[in-house]
C-alpha cells in the first residue's frame, strides 16, 4: 500500500517536471538563441547552451533597427494605459461602493455589460473614430480605447465592498471630504491590492497586440509586439538572431516583475476568475 | 446610514462613463449602421440595407471562418477544462514543498508574456528545417512535418500554441476553486467511506461549477476573438483559410480588402452568435451551479 503511494508520487512529479519543461522550453530557446551566432542557430540539433556566447544580436538589433523607438513606444503606451485605467477604475468603483445615489446599479450594470462586447465588434468603428480624431500613429490612439476597463471596475468594487465601513464613517465625522477620504484612507488601506491590480494592468497593456497593430502603422510608431514581426517576415528576410534578442528584451520587464512578485500576481489572476 | 448624495458620485463616475460611451457603446451602434451600408473607408457611405448580411454567406472566407471557429470551440472547450483540471489536481497532491512551489509559477509563466511575441518564438519551434519539434521527431526517424503550411495540420498547431498559452491560467483558476472547498466537507466524505473518485464527482466537481462556467465563456471568447493573435502571427489565416477565425476574417475584410460593410456585418454576426451561446450556456449550466454565498 505504502509502496504504491510512493510510485504514484514519483510518477506524478516526473510528469509535472516534464510538462513544466515543455512549457518553459520556447522561452529557453528564445533566450539561448539570442546569444548564439547564426551558424549556431541554424542547426538541426537541440542545443540550449550556445557554443559561443555573443551579444552581437542585441547590439545589432539595438543599433541597426528601430528597437529603441519600439521600446519607448511600448513603455509610453503601457504606462499611460496603466495609470489612467487605474485612476478611472478607482474613481468609478469608489463612487459605486461608498455613495448612495439614483441609478447606481444601472450605471454599474452599464459598465459590466460591456464585458459581453467582443473586441472585434468595436474595432473598426473605433479605428474610424481614432483616424477621424487625427491621432493615428500616436500613443493617444493606443491609450484612449483601452480606458474603458469593465474588469477593473468590477474587481475593485468587489474589494472595496469589504472595506471597514466604520472607518469611512469616522472620517466623515472628522469632517474629511470624499476626495480626502479616498486619497488618505481608502487607497492606503487597499494599497496591496491596488499595486497587484496595477501590475496586472501593466502586463496586459505591455502585451497588447491587436489594437496597436491597427493604429500604429508607421515604422516610428510601432510597439515591440508589432515591430518584432518585421524580423521574421518572409519578404524582408528572416533575422532570427536579432529577433530572439529583441524578443528577450521585450519579455524582460514582465518577467522581472513576475519573478519578484510571482505569488501576488498569481493570486490576483486567480481572483479574476472568481466572478461567479 | 449612508447619506444621499446629489452630484459628487456622478463626478467620480464621469470619466468612466465617458470612455465606455465613446469607445464601447457608440462603436456598437456605429458598427451596426456600417453593417447596413457600403463603404471603402474613402468614398461616401452608401446605404444598402441587409445586403452585406446576404453577401457574406457567399464569401468563402466567412464560411471558413465560421467553420474553423466552430472547430476551435469544439476542441478547445473540453481541453481547456480537462487538462488544466488534471494539472490542478496533480499539483495539489504534491507533498514536496520545493517542487510544489516550482510547478505553479512555471506552468503559469506563458500567461504573463506577450502572446504575440511568444507566438513568433513558436514560429521558430515549428520551423520545418531547424525547429525543435521536427528535430525531436527526427530522432525517432519521423519525416519533417510542415506544421504551419500543411492545411491539415496548421489548425492543430494553432490549438497547440493556444493550449500552451492558456492551460496555466485555467489551472490557477481550478486550484483557486479547489482550495475554497472546506476541509471538513472533504473529511466528512472520507469518513463516510467515499473513495477519491466519488469525492471528486460528488463534491469537488459540483463545487467547481462557477470556475468551469467562467472557463467555458472565456474559451468561446478565445476561439472567436483571442485566437486572432496566433492565427495572424503564425499563419495569417492560411493556408487557404484553413486556420482563419471570425476575428481574423473581420480583420481581413476590413483592413486588407477595405470592405467596411461586410467586415461590420461579420462583427455583428459574431456578436449575435456569442450572445446566444452565452445565453444557452447560462440556461444549461448556470442554473445548476452551486454558488457559495
Amino acid at each position: 500500500m505504502k509502496y504504491k503511494k510512493y510510485i504514484f508520487a514519483v510518477f506524478r512529479n516526473l510528469m509535472l517536471l516534464l510538462i513544466g519543461f515543455i512549457v518553459v522550453f520556447p522561452i529557453l530557446i528564445m533566450i539561448s538563441n539570442s546569444f548564439k551566432l547564426p551558424d549556431d542557430i541554424f542547426v538541426k540539433r537541440i542545443n540550449l547552451i550556445p557554443a559561443k556566447v555573443t551579444v552581437s544580436n542585441y547590439v545589432r538589433a539595438w543599433v541597426d533597427y528601430d528597437v529603441p523607438t519600439w521600446f519607448w513606444n511600448s513603455i509610453g503606451t503601457a504606462v499611460g494605459i496603466t495609470i489612467l485605467q487605474l485612476i478611472i477604475c478607482i474613481l468609478a468603483s469608489y463612487s459605486v461602493v461608498f455613495f448612495e445615489f439614483k441609478g447606481r446599479n444601472i450605471i454599474f450594470s452599464f459598465f459590466v455589460a460591456s464585458m459581453l462586447v467582443p473586441f472585434q465588434v468595436t474595432m473598426i468603428p473605433n479605428y474610424i473614430l481614432v483616424s477621424k480624431m487625427g491621432i493615428l500613429n500616436t500613443w493617444t490612439a493606443v491609450i484612449l480605447p483601452n480606458l474603458a476597463n469593465a474588469f477593473g471596475i468590477f474587481i475593485l468594487r468587489q474589494h472595496f465592498k469589504s472595506f471597514p465601513y466604520s472607518l469611512y464613517e469616522a472620517a466623515i465625522i472628522e469632517g474629511c471630504n470624499s476626495l480626502e477620504i479616498l486619497w488618505s484612507i481608502v487607497i492606503p488601506i487597499c494599497k496591496a491590492f491596488i499595486v497587484a491590480l496595477l501590475i496586472l494592468f501593466f502586463i496586459d497593456a505591455w502585451n497588447l497586440y491587436f489594437w496597436p497593430l491597427l493604429v500604429m502603422r508607421t515604422p516610428e510608431s510601432k510597439t515591440l509586439s508589432i515591430g518584432l514581426q518585421q524580423f521574421i517576415d518572409y519578404e524582408l528576410g528572416h533575422r532570427w538572431g536579432n529577433f530572439m534578442a529583441t524578443a528577450t528584451l521585450a519579455c524582460l520587464p514582465t518577467m522581472i516583475i513576475y519573478i519578484i512578485m510571482q505569488k501576488q500576481i498569481i493570486a490576483t489572476y486567480a481572483k479574476s476568475g472568481l466572478k461567479g | 446610514m449612508m447619506k444621499k448624495h446629489r452630484i459628487i458620485p456622478y463626478i467620480y463616475l464621469l470619466p468612466a462613463i465617458f470612455f465606455f460611451l465613446v469607445f464601447k457603446y457608440w462603436p456598437m451602434v456605429f458598427g451596426f449602421f456600417l453593417s447596413l451600408s457600403k463603404w471603402n473607408f474613402i468614398s461616401s457611405i452608401q446605404w444598402v440595407g441587409i445586403d452585406n448580411y446576404i453577401h457574406m454567406f457567399s464569401r468563402s472566407l466567412f464560411i471558413n471562418a465560421v467553420s474553423n471557429t466552430g472547430k476551435y470551440t469544439a476542441i478547445l472547450l473540453p481541453s481547456y477544462i480537462i487538462i488544466p483540471l488534471l494539472l490542478a489536481l496533480m499539483i495539489l497532491q504534491v507533498r514536496n514543498k520545493t517542487l510544489a512551489s516550482l510547478y505553479k509559477p512555471v506552468i503559469f509563466l506563458p500567461t504573463i508574456l506577450s502572446f504575440a511575441i511568444t507566438c513568433m518564438v513558436w514560429m521558430w519551434v515549428f520551423n520545418p528545417s531547424f525547429g525543435a519539434l521536427n528535430t525531436v521527431l527526427s530522432y525517432f526517424g519521423i519525416k519533417p512535418i510542415y506544421w504551419l503550411s500543411d492545411s491539415k495540420i496548421a489548425l492543430w498547431s494553432i490549438i497547440l500554441v493556444s493550449g500552451w498559452k492558456t492551460f496555466g491560467y485555467n489551472m490557477i483558476l481550478f486550484i483557486a476553486g479547489l482550495s475554497t472547498i472546506s476541509d471538513e466537507l472533504l473529511e466528512a466524505s472520507i469518513i463516510d467511506g467515499a473513495n477519491a473518485w466519488q469525492t471528486f464527482w460528488k463534491i469537488k466537481w459540483p463545487m467547481l461549477g462557477p470556475t468551469t462556467f467562467f472557463i467555458l465563456i472565456t474559451s468561446i471568447i478565445y476561439a472567436t476573438d483571442k485566437a486572432f493573435i496566433p492565427i495572424n502571427v503564425l499563419t495569417r489565416g492560411g493556408p487557404h483559410d484553413a486556420t482563419t477565425n471570425l476575428a481574423h476574417a473581420i480583420y481581413v475584410f476590413g483592413f486588407e480588402m477595405f470592405n467596411s460593410g461586410i467586415a461590420n456585418a461579420v462583427s455583428m454576426f459574431t456578436f449575435f452568435i456569442f450572445l446566444i451561446l452565452t445565453y444557452v450556456l447560462m440556461k444549461i449550466i448556470g442554473e445548476r451551479i452551486y454558488y457559495e454565498v
